[in-house]
């Protein structure tokens, strides 16, 4: 081989080189988050640069909530299920379909309280600025999206063509 | 090709050599330039055949010049290490991304599932 075939294939290698170390440092933390045991915990805590004794309290409350949501969630499932079924077999609203339209909305209601209350005992838990900064954000993206038709924006966001 | 012509068997033309004398002075550079155009012509002239073969003539012609050779090896390692941390950036939003979102679905049974 050409002794420049042979500097350019250097430089070549050199190149795929670079990449593969900057690649590798850049996602370093990245892949350390996912090999946690609970990586949208540790996720949490990165984004919202949480100390070690504050990641605790908030990983506390966290877990305490965990079993509370999950009882929500069947529940809005057997609701969901309930309303399914009576629509299925209705041809015009009946006073039980409105009555499991009514109970939906109370469950909703009743779960979007406890999600609430949750995110103010956790945003506590941070230090002010990021717990702030946590409420705007999972408020944002929880109550008030506007899928939900909640928001200020919401309504107009479901409505628009 | 180390044989110097003398003048010494013509005691006339020697005689004139001894007495001329250069008036004009050296051009500016004229060193430097003298040697860039024995660089220029000590390169190997390019081979007119297919382009990968003018190519690689012209890469074998140039790189060996440690200058370039230097500049080459800098650029190629700047766009690895750039293509590598652009890779990193795009995998990292991307992984960010799908936390958030296993974090919302956890704590909000009303989030959409997609």
């Amino acid at each position: 081989m050409q002794r420049g075939a042979t500097i350019l294939g250097i430089g070549l290698a050199g190149a795929l080189l670079a990449y593969a170390c900057v690649y590798y440092a850049g996602t370093a933390s990245h892949r350390a988050l996912l090999r946690d045991k609970t990586p949208e915990l540790a996720w949490l805590k990165r984004e919202f640069s949480l100390g070690d004794p504050e990641f605790a309290q908030v990983a506390r409350l966290h877990n305490a909530y965990m079993p509370q949501c999950q009882a929500m969630c069947r529940r809005i499932d057997a609701q969901d299920k309930r309303l399914k079924e009576l629509l299925a077999g209705a041809a015009a609203v009946t006073p039980e379909i409105e009555a499991a339209i009514e109970g939906a909305a109370r469950l909703r209601a009743e779960c979007h309280g406890k999600m609430l209350r949750h995110f103010f005992e956790m945003s506590r838990a941070m230090p002010p600025e990021q717990g702030r900064r946590f409420l705007v954000w999972i408020t944002e993206r929880t109550l008030l999206r506007p899928e939900r038709g909640m928001g200020p924006m919401g309504h107009e966001a479901t409505m628009s063509p | 090709m180390n044989t110097k012509p003398t003048n010494e068997s013509d005691p006339v033309l020697s005689a004139v050599l001894r007495e001329w004398k250069l008036s004009d002075s050296l051009p500016p550079r004229f060193q430097e330039q003298v040697w860039k155009r024995i660089e220029r012509a000590e390169i190997p002239s390019v081979s007119s055949g297919s382009p990968w073969s003018l190519l690689t003539d012209w890469i074998n012609a140039m790189l060996p010049r440690p200058a370039l050779a230097l500049a080459c090896a800098m650029i190629l390692l700047l766009i690895g290490g750039a293509a590598g941390w652009a890779q990193a950036r795009h995998e990292t939003g991307h992984v960010g991304d799908q936390l958030e979102a296993r974090y919302l679905r956890v704590v909000d049974p009303y989030q959409p599932t997609d």
